[in-house]
């Protein structure tokens, strides 16, 4: 019964953001919105024992493409501040509060496909080719964005 | 219940695609193109699980789907501050031009 309702919490905490995402009246509400639906996927990754998949996760979506994200679209922004700072400290600790029971009450152990030997075999023998594209689709894109943003960055910064 | 998960993932997808309809802001939209990948992680992540044997991995296809998410962040950054900077609308129903 537990079970049935941590998987149902885990449900609605995954899509919650998601909805919210669109009910927003300022862009960088919506995406941080998005960040927050990535952290929650990572919650039902360690939930399913991924625990590489919810690391690399972490790490691809909130800490790369979130945090890129919200720094090019705050800096649109003419008024970006905090509205209240005991506000903000109280949400930090409960939120802090509410995802460490989850993830005390996660059961222990790791996928056995998903191990990091597993995952290097597999990514640089089987799968070199993939992870070779990959690569090279993101320096290509990363080196255009440069090219792009820097002639018409006058108006960013 | 585990399938409550899959019907997670489902939901956000809806969610986005609901999204990516009813919005007409660039950015919103390429914001709900990466829930669509999010909801394709977690289902990805799911069917993994309980439909794979144990000495497979899933990581290559993940990496597949981060790479593609990834160069899709990066375009909507390099869009944004190019409209941005030209001043155009960002409602889609208005870029009726590919080239300015």
């Amino acid at each position: 019964m537990a079970l049935d309702f941590l998987t149902i919490l885990l449900a609605i905490i995954a899509v919650a953001p998601g909805v919210a995402l669109f009910l927003q009246k300022k862009l960088i509400h919506s995406v941080v919105f998005l960040a927050i639906a990535a952290a929650a996927s990572t919650l039902i990754f360690l939930y399913l024992d991924q625990v590489l998949v919810a690391l690399l996760q972490l790490l691809v979506f909130v800490g790369g493409l979130s945090t890129y994200l919200i720094v090019a679209i705050a800096a649109e922004e003419k008024q970006v501040k905090l509205a209240s700072r005991v506000r903000f400290l109280l949400a930090t600790v409960m939120i802090a509060a509410v995802l460490s029971a989850l993830l005390l009450s996660l059961p222990a152990g790791v996928a056995a496909g998903n191990d990091f030997s597993s995952v290097a075999q597999a990514s640089f023998s089987d799968y070199f080719a993939l992870l070779l594209i990959a690569v090279l689709l993101i320096f290509a894109s990363a080196v255009g964005s440069v090219l792009v943003i820097k002639k018409f960055a006058r108006l960013v910064v | 219940m585990v399938e409550f998960l899959l019907i997670a993932a489902v939901s956000l997808l809806a969610v986005a695609l609901a999204g990516i309809i009813s919005d007409r802001h660039f950015v919103v939209i390429m914001l709900a193109i990466e829930l669509v990948f999010i909801a394709s992680t977690i289902a990805l992540a799911y069917f993994f699980t309980y439909t794979q044997g144990a000495d497979s991995s899933a990581v290559p296809m993940f990496i597949a789907i981060w790479a593609v998410a990834a160069v899709e962040v990066i375009t909507l950054v390099t869009f944004y501050v190019y409209m941005k900077s030209r001043g155009f609308n960002f409602d889609v129903s208005k870029l009726s031009k590919l080239k300015w």
